[in-house]
């Protein structure tokens, strides 16, 4: 046992831990919403795989904290004291606190800070409080009793779980003296016997100076799994229910076991891996099977193969180009997660700030199950969290300015996703103030981003809140107004191929809406010759194709060629000139000009000719190699030759930047 | 005991190179690439390796030699490198060496073709030298090379101040 190598589970345990921790939260967010009992349950088990586990790993400070929290929660799962705000209150930090001594074990520092010091001992006396005679009671008892009487009855099921009852004896031999009577009475007889179930209890005493917590460690592990009562041993009546341990989860391991499924359907965690639904691989496995009986069917005609059959070879291409489309999108959609898994995060956010500011928010979270590319569902987090503060910040007004607007105290918040078209939509909407015209152009104007507020129209100002270093804020606080925000929101939007827009109506409320590339994983394009080179061109961008009159194009001092498009000069990029290939055609009227556009910019590449469409998976170029300007990635094509993809975006800065210099 | 390694041993120029056989992914013989723009002139260009896309690089040009026709004995070795894939068009392989560490000789500042920087050390297989090759150096970006240029230079004003 000892020459395993633990920290290699560590990862493992660190997942599931936060993903625990995520399912504990929200939880707890819904029991102070009023929840059932029920939660108290799931919250316990998390709380319990998360000491067990940390406990096992190596992470005693851990351990400790969850234990004080799980004390506290035991009492409430008995019904011997109620929840209330300040104990879901007191979780809910310790839930943070978790979070932080994960982030510093991941990190490989010491776990223990003065914060969870001062949370543990906060947890001791919320527990003790309430039932002081019980804890009087567990504090006297080790130095009073001389021993313990142990009842120990293992479930049916305890060894298919991998727990030997030796291993635990052995492990209680070690604590003190000890004398086992092994109880045989549900022994069944040897027709009936089962040898893989354990049918044995066993009555133990102990003697020695043992606390009953170092009992109750051996027992970690098969807690779920077995009838457990420990008492004192001088002591002659049995303690009241506080010290006895029975725990009656059903069925062996179904404790820890729902904890962390229960966590996977809450949140899709962010690290290294993606847990996808049996219904995929279903319909993944479904496809595959399809495609090997394509498979089959198109092998026949290579034995023996006549002309009259040419009609079933089409259909079995047809059939097998179809089934591989299929299974093309079923395995992107492998990477397809709902973004319930980032807005799991707000409610919280949303009440621990509309706490702070004293302002009534209610959050409504619509479309959760609308599904994202995990990559764009990564990146996504952080510019919605900045929207959600914003607008309970600066949109929503405090309840009295609210009531003067004839508007009800209680203000609404709402998350929405949807699809359009080939995106995902994420709205912020909120009912508050709308933007504040007024503060935005006096602003503007002090901060010199615009001359005159005459003929700005509401888009335009709306606009002006995007730009680097703009707050309005008269105040700065620690939730928003240091002018860091809306431009790093639009940032990392267009970062991810998307786009963000304002719509705001004064008195009525604000909304923010935040377009999305379905994936960015695979792209529809067309191939383009230069020479004796192929490039993909994302189609997305591309406006229309040309061929042009070498008339047609009017040369401009420094070198730059314009066309004339649709009313407007467009320059020319040369592509071969652009990429240094050989063997290209030279004169504009022997090839093609495709006028792409990105960012609200035009301009017209000239290509040799377009060879064809097809879609492209894009593969990183930074991988293995480094970003190279001009190109946003590469794919393979049929012939297992490589392509480079455009970087339509990143060609125009480049002309740009060319025309500046 | 000197600790041992094993190095693949290639051919370039008439003189054989060493390249630690565990950063070694595979050997496969020359197949045409696809060139990228703006690159070193010796970076030949990506080629597809099982879905990854990975640079080859000539290591003739790298070394400043002039470019052979390749050959049916050209190979593209791929070597990975702190987790990054690359490939390296070499004239032939030929050899696998065992090498202890205490046969690993410095490399006197003159005399080779090749940029001392990019060498290791260098040992003797029998009656012939064979160069190690750092692996590491060889496909660092311009950037990071200008970079550790600067670094040293201004180790060297600090040495001399």
């Amino acid at each position: 046992m000892s020459n395993i190598n633990i920290a290699q589970f560590h990862k493992v345990f660190f997942e599931e831990s936060l993903e625990g921790l995520d399912a504990m939260e929200s939880a707890l967010l819904a029991l102070d919403d009023g929840g059932a009992a029920e939660l108290v349950h799931s919250i316990f088990r998390a709380a319990h795989s998360i000491k067990g586990g940390s406990a096992t790993f190596g992470f005693p400070d851990m351990a400790a904290l969850t234990h004080e929290a799980e004390s506290l929660l035991d009492q409430v799962r008995d019904g011997r004291r109620a929840i209330d705000k300040s104990i879901i209150e007191l979780m809910l930090r310790t839930v943070d606190c978790l979070r932080g001594m994960f982030e510093r074990a991941q990190a490989g520092q010491p776990l223990a800070d003065a914060q969870s010091e001062d949370l543990k001992r906060q947890l001791a006396e919320a527990a003790g409080h309430n039932v002081p005679a019980a804890a009087g009671k567990a504090a006297a008892k080790p130095a009073a009793s001389g021993g313990w009487s142990i009842q120990f009855r293992p479930h049916a099921g305890m060894l298919a779980g991998g727990n030997d009852p030796l291993r635990l004896l052995r492990e209680l031999a070690a604590l003190g003296q000890l004398v086992v009577e092994a109880q045989l009475d549900r022994v069944p007889t040897l027709d009936a016997l089962d040898p893989s179930e354990c049918h044995l209890g066993w009555r133990i005493e102990l003697t020695g100076a043992v606390s009953r917590e170092a009992i109750k460690a051996v027992f970690e592990w098969v807690e779920d799994e077995c009838d457990l009562t420990i008492e004192p041993l001088v002591v002659a009546a049995p303690p009241p229910a506080p010290s006895v341990e029975a725990v009656a989860v059903p069925a062996a391991g179904a404790g820890a076991a729902t904890g962390t499924a229960r966590g996977a359907a809450a949140s899709g965690n962010d690290a290294g891996s993606v847990r996808v639904s049996i219904d995929k691989i279903d319909g993944l496995i479904d496809l595959v099977g399809e495609l090997v009986i394509t498979q089959a069917m198109l092998d026949q005609f290579r034995e023996d193969f006549d002309p009259s059959r040419l009609a079933m070879l089409q259909h079995g291409l047809a059939q097998l180009a179809r089934h591989t489309r299929s299974l093309q999108e079923s395995v992107m959609g492998i990477r397809m997660l709902p973004i319930g898994s980032v807005f799991n995060r707000f409610p919280r956010l949303v009440r621990d700030l509309s706490q702070k500011l004293g302002k009534q928010v209610k959050l409504e979270l619509v479309g959760e199950h609308t599904e994202l590319d995990k990559t764009v569902l990564e990146k996504i987090g952080d510019p919605l969290v900045h929207l959600v503060r914003n607008a309970i910040d600066h949109g929503l007004e405090m309840p009295d300015k609210r009531r003067a607007a004839g508007k009800s105290d209680m203000g609404t918040l709402r998350l929405e996703a949807f699809h359009r078209g080939g995106s995902i939509v994420v709205e912020v909407v909120d009912d508050g103030a709308g933007l504040n015209r007024e503060a935005i152009i006096a602003k503007a104007l002090q901060k010199s981003l615009i001359s005159s507020a005459d003929t700005l129209s509401d888009e335009a100002v709306g606009e002006l809140i995007f730009q680097p270093g703009f707050s309005t804020a008269a105040v700065t606080t620690d939730l928003s107004g240091r002018g860091v925000g809306m431009d790093v929101v639009r940032r990392n939007v267009v970062d991810l191929g998307g786009t963000v827009s304002i719509n705001s109506r004064p008195g009525k409320g604000t909304t923010f809406t935040i377009t999305l590339p379905l994936t960015l994983a695979i792209i529809d394009g067309l191939r383009a010759a230069v020479g004796e080179e192929c490039y993909i061109v994302p189609l997305v961008s591309i406006v229309e194709s040309v061929q042009l009159r070498a008339d047609a194009v009017r040369s401009v001092t420094g070198g730059g060629e314009l066309f004339r498009f649709r009313g407007e000069y467009l320059p020319i990029v040369r592509l071969h000139q652009q990429f240094g290939c050989a063997d290209a055609r030279q004169n504009i009227d022997e090839g093609l000009v495709i006028v792409v556009e990105a960012d609200g910019t035009q301009i017209g590449l000239f290509i040799d000719e377009l060879i064809g469409q097809q879609q492209a998976v894009v593969k990183s170029l930074e991988a293995n190699y480094r970003r190279v300007d001009g190109i946003s990635g590469a794919t393979i094509l049929a012939d297992g030759s490589v392509a480079l993809i455009i970087d339509v975006a990143g060609l125009i800065r480049l002309q740009s930047r060319r025309k500046a210099a | 005991m000197a600790d041992q390694a094993q190095y693949l041993t290639v051919n370039l120029a008439h003189e054989e190179y060493g390249i630690d056989i565990l950063a070694v992914r595979e050997i496969r013989g020359w197949t045409p690439v696809t060139r990228i723009p703006q690159s070193p002139h010796y970076v030949l260009g990506v080629l597809n390796l099982r879905g990854a896309i990975v640079p080859v690089i000539d290591l003739r040009l790298r070394f400043g030699l002039t470019r052979e026709e390749y050959n049916a004995t050209t190979v593209t070795v791929i070597i990975t490198v702190s987790g990054r894939q690359f490939g390296v068009v070499v004239d032939a392989v030929s050899d696998v060496l065992d090498v202890t560490s205490d046969a690993i000789r410095p490399v006197p500042d003159m005399g080779t073709t090749v940029d001392t920087e990019y060498l290791k050390g260098l040992t003797s297989a029998g009656d012939r030298m064979v160069l190690l090759l750092d692996a590491d150096k060889l496909l660092q970006s311009q950037d990071a090379q200008m970079l550790e240029a600067a670094l040293n230079a201004a180790h060297d004003v600090k040495a001399v101040a």
